[in-house]
């Protein structure tokens, strides 16, 4: 085998915002009774090996450049975002005031068109919130009032008041404390949040009749919150992307559920805030697992 | 709904300059028999407060707002120097910037707009009234 020769040139391309120099050789490899196997192409990235310097400068300006698009799109989301909710409070209200009467009875085919009417209004203000919350904490302006409680008190609260929804799900909801109370430092109004989240999607991904259960485990330097369900659970593949911004895992309830694929982003966020994590684990019967776990102590 | 949601009534200034929101919150606290003023802005509620005979019992407050926004309206009517007045900011802004600004100026309470269906409103109201006659142990006179 030998080749009919090589052609070589160079080559500038624009990636990621800046100039990129390439060499690339063109090569047609043919074989011994002559007949040509095909072509052979290469690049070879040189950009480094001309002016280092300016390579860099040029890379500092771009992550500069990227870092003030970046503020700029969550101040966008931000403003576009509160500007959304004012229409759809007004829909809110109007659509609100038909249904509780104040202008006369409506037929029950009435409410059942304003209902949905109204329940989509109602997604459309959770996504505007979602979106928020997640520029938010995208932008660092989350400010967390970091508090001392204790951990199983504080849970048990969050179970009860959700009991009522999952018992409209025809389904179990129970609370298993650690034996003795932990304390945490934690900032109440948003752990209240993400606990209420994965509670929120251990009901949505599972089916009626099923049991989540949400147990306090005292471990020695950490506390771990964990949410057990019997539902769809996650398939291994698809394990990575859970916590990412706007992954949505397809599964047979995906659709009716309807989420943003905002939640478990948002809430891994704020909980990395408070040093700790969230990890999923599949559940042996089926279904997920979503572990909380908090250092006992606010590191600095 | 409409029947028996207020025992008591109040008078009511309503400073949120959504035309659509303003509309809704007047005929919503109108319906049980609240008398309802409504601003379009911190300046046109400050302006319609001095011509006054006598002040209202809730401000429902937004907090952006052209001409002058509701922070800038707080400042300048100093809730804590009105102490029969209850303000209740109604914003869609929920950071806690926003939430700790209002209340050091003399908020009593911080609702979310979007939160709130008109039967919240009422609830709000009510609870209010209550509080009012249960300080004063003076009832308001019920509209008719």
């Amino acid at each position: 085998m030998h080749d009919a020769g090589v052609v070589r040139y160079d080559m500038q391309m624009p990636h990621n915002g800046f100039v990129r120099k390439l060499w690339l050789a063109k090569n047609y490899p043919i074989t011994g009774s002559g007949k040509m196997m095909g072509i052979l192409m290469s690049a070879e990235d040189v950009t480094t090996l001309f002016n280092p310097d300016e390579y860099a400068q040029e890379r500092i300006a771009y992550l500069e450049h990227v870092i003030e698009i970046n503020q700029s799109k969550d101040e966008f989301i931000s403003i576009a975002s509160h500007q959304l909710r004012t229409p759809a409070t007004g829909v809110k209200q109007y659509i609100g005031m038909i249904l509780e009467g104040f202008f006369g009875d409506v037929t029950p085919e009435q409410r059942e068109v304003l209902l949905r009417a109204y329940e989509s209004n109602e997604r459309q203000l959770r996504i505007v919130t979602d979106l928020l919350k997640v520029a938010q904490v995208d932008a660092g302006k989350v400010m967390l009032h970091f508090e001392k409680f204790d951990i199983n008190t504080f849970t048990r609260k969050i179970i009860r008041d959700n009991k009522d929804t999952m018992k409209r799900r025809k389904q179990l909801l129970k609370f298993v404390p650690s034996a003795h109370a932990v304390s945490v430092l934690a900032d109440p109004e948003t752990m209240h949040m993400v606990i209420e989240n994965i509670l929120d999607n251990a009901s949505k991904y599972t089916d009626i009749g099923k049991t989540i259960t949400v147990e306090v485990n005292d471990a020695s330097d950490t506390v771990r919150i964990s949410v057990i369900d019997e539902g769809v659970g996650v398939p291994a593949d698809k394990v990575d992307k859970l916590f990412e911004k706007f992954s949505r895992i397809e599964n047979e309830l995906s659709t009716k559920v309807g989420g943003t694929g905002l939640g478990l982003y948002w809430a891994k966020k704020i909980i990395d805030l408070h040093s700790g994590d969230i990890v999923y684990n599949p559940n042996t019967g089926g279904g997920s697992i979503f572990e909380i776990v908090l250092p006992k102590q606010k590191k600095v | 709904m409409k029947s028996n949601m207020t025992k008591k009534t109040a008078a009511i200034l309503v400073v949120e300059d959504d035309v659509a929101l303003n509309e809704a919150y007047r005929t919503i606290l109108g319906s049980v028999g609240h008398k309802v003023v409504t601003a379009f802005n911190g300046r046109e509620a400050l302006e319609l407060l001095e011509g006054m005979a006598e002040e209202p019992e809730i401000i429902l407050l937004d907090l952006r707002m052209p001409v002058l926004d509701g922070v800038g309206f707080l400042k300048e009517f100093k809730p804590n120097e009105h102490p029969d007045v209850t303000v209740v900011v109604f914003s869609n802004y929920d950071a806690h910037k926003d939430i700790d600004e209002a209340y050091a100026l003399g908020v009593d309470r911080y609702v979310l707009k979007a939160r709130a269906a008109p039967k919240d409103l009422l609830h709000l109201v009510d609870s209010i009234i209550e509080e009012h006659s249960a300080d004063a142990d003076n009832d308001i006179e019920p509209e008719a």
